[in-house]
């Protein structure tokens, strides 16, 4: 059987930060590295991509069948002959080339795949900028020129460190877009870091969570995402991600009708191409709970779910799993409604949201 | 003109001069301008800047004065040079050219070590990553991004060693085609009352010199597309 891991152990101790990871996690998937900043996603990226050596006191790194290092036995694979696509978060294009020199920048004995070259141009949208000097380009185009290169370069892996924080919010959906579709299409396996749920929630499908050097969580992404009783889903700003598949485009109204799993949805004012599907992403605090379903009201969206599991994670709040037939949702309510509903688990309630509160992202 | 041999003489002593700092410059300058965690090497890296900028601040007869001295055939440096070559470093153009190499060092080094840590070590990592071993790092990222620091590296070292006196009187004194470079010739000139010539030679060491650093200017001027 073909081994297609990455195996990461490492202790590294910087002056006064202790980096301690220990996982095994598919190298065939969006892996992605979720934490604050300060919390050692760039120190973990660092490390894969065989920088700073000299804070390590235990490393292992294997990626497949392939050893990157092992500190014990001296092993060490360059960087540079590790076949990764790298983009760092302040991009550092070569201020004295050309977007064109800058993505080929890799190609040896100016032997270029131009068919290769022209499909990343097209990915990143980029072709009208090859002859540009870095100096001459916005910030977004930077980044999407970094990509590009990543892109051009990467033979095993994809590493990207905060790939989305300097990207408006108008080409950020095309660019996940693109680097699932990247993922899907060559079977890249990519690493990407971020401290923005909604990208997680859209991209990652293995997910890592770091705090303070250590990995808290580690796992699929749903499993995680949905599990009330850790501190990756207890967080404020958790969010839910559902999938569905648009039906209709309302002109009248600019809305979306979607469908998921039977149930109508509605969601956002752009225009989402007829039977695609999409995800809709929807912040935990912006669910409610209802014992009845919802009419004659301004919010559109009404699931039937169960009550799965209740916990309480402050003095004033509450947290509800709540299964919507295949998918759970996750939702926090104050302690008032919990009690004033007589909330308890297996209960059959509904779950609703605003059709302004969803984020739909096709996919 | 009877002082186109001192012009000569002046323009070798210049070009390999610089060319000879370029070589040396290039690595110790380098090692100058890359940041380090090592204290022991930040301490040492102070006072090699140190000695390196010694000539900036020294008259040029103290170097003179110590070259002479270890140039000297009672000394290791003179005594072996005898051995190897069979003539002697002082009053001699090899002992120039060693000479000139400490009194410009300082003009070759500071423009470069400025163009080497303005390199971001970033720069340099994504380099690795896009398969770039350490030399092809040195001549497809370090040495594009640096060209116009070590261009007035060059210029600067070239330029300075034109208008060397001090250094060349103690350890060179005034032999035609061996150490009678411009700047003596013209002192020459003035000591024998003789100021026409003297008038001719700063002439041309003027017009040069000033055309020199233009150049030098200009292309640092018109650099584009960086940042």
């Amino acid at each position: 059987m073909i081994n297609s891991n990455i195996d990461i152990r490492l202790k590294c101790q910087f002056d006064d930060f202790l980096l301690d990871v220990n996982e095994q996690f598919p190298s065939d998937k969006i892996t992605g590295l979720f934490g604050k900043s300060g919390s050692g996603k760039s120190r973990l990226i660092r490390q894969i991509l065989g920088f700073d050596l000299r804070y390590q006191k235990q490393s292992l790194i294997q990626f497949n069948s392939s050893i990157w290092q092992n500190r014990s036995e001296n092993l060490f694979k360059l960087t540079e002959n590790r076949g990764i696509g790298y983009l760092p978060q302040s991009v550092d294009l070569f201020p004295h080339l050309s977007v064109k020199n800058n993505i080929q920048f890799s190609s040896k004995n100016r032997v270029i795949d131009e068919k290769l070259y022209q499909s990343v141009l097209n990915d990143c949208d980029i072709e009208n900028l090859t002859n540009k000097l870095p100096s001459q380009l916005s910030g977004g185009q930077k980044q999407r020129v970094g990509l590009a290169r990543a892109l051009f370069t990467a033979k095993n892996l994809l590493v990207l460190d905060e790939p989305l924080s300097a990207i408006g919010e108008d080409h950020k959906p095309k660019i996940m877009k693109l680097l699932k579709a990247i993922s899907k299409k060559n079977k890249l396996p990519i690493i990407f870091s971020s401290h923005n749920r909604y990208e997680h929630a859209y991209l990652t499908e293995h997910l890592l969570h770091i705090n303070d050097g250590i990995v808290e969580q580690s796992g699929n992404y749903s499993d995680i995402s949905t599990d009330i009783n850790n501190n990756f889903a207890q967080k404020a700003d958790a969010i839910n991600h559902l999938k569905a598949k648009a039906i209709n485009f309302d002109t009248n109204y600019c809305v979306n009708q979607l469908e998921s799993q039977n149930i109508t949805l509605w969601a956002g004012y752009q225009l989402i191409e007829k039977d695609s599907y999409v995800n809709l992403e929807v912040r935990a605090k912006d669910i409610s709970i209802s014992l009845k379903n919802v009419k004659h009201s301004s919010i559109l969206n009404c699931l039937p779910v169960q009550l799965v599991e209740s916990i309480e994670i402050s003095s004033h709040q509450y947290m509800l799993k709540l299964a919507f037939n295949e998918a759970f949702i996750i939702a926090f309510i104050t302690k008032k409604s919990f009690f004033d509903l007589n909330l308890i688990n297996g209960l059959d309630v509904f779950a609703v949201f605003k059709a302004v509160s969803v984020l739909p992202i096709s996919d | 003109m009877s002082d186109l041999p001192a012009i000569f003489l002046t323009l070798k002593l210049a070009l390999t001069t610089s060319a000879i700092l370029m070589i040396i410059g290039i690595p110790l300058a380098w090692w100058l301008a890359r940041p380090s965690n090592n204290s022991l090497k930040n301490n040492t890296r102070s006072l090699v800047e140190a000695i390196v900028a010694l000539p900036l601040v020294l008259p040029p007869t103290v170097l003179g004065f110590y070259l002479l001295i270890l140039f000297s055939p009672d000394n290791w440096l003179g005594a072996n040079w005898i051995k190897l070559t069979g003539s002697s470093l002082a009053f001699s153009f090899s002992g120039l050219v060693i000479g000139s190499l400490i009194y410009s060092l300082p003009f070759v080094i500071q423009p470069m070590q400025a163009t080497f840590s303005a390199i971001s070590e970033e720069i340099l990592e994504i380099s690795q990553s896009l398969g770039l071993n350490k030399w092809q790092r040195i001549i497809r990222v370090i040495l594009p991004l640096s060209k116009t620091g070590l261009i007035s590296a060059f210029s600067l070292g070239f330029a300075h060693t034109l208008g060397e006196f001090g250094v060349v009187l103690m350890i060179g004194g005034n032999i035609p085609n061996e150490t009678r470079v411009v700047s003596i010739a013209i002192y020459d000139h003035v000591e024998t009352l003789q100021f026409q010539n003297a008038h001719q030679l700063s002439l041309v060491l003027i017009i040069f010199s000033l055309a020199l650093l233009t150049l030098l200017y200009r292309s640092k001027n018109n650099r584009v597309g960086f940042s």
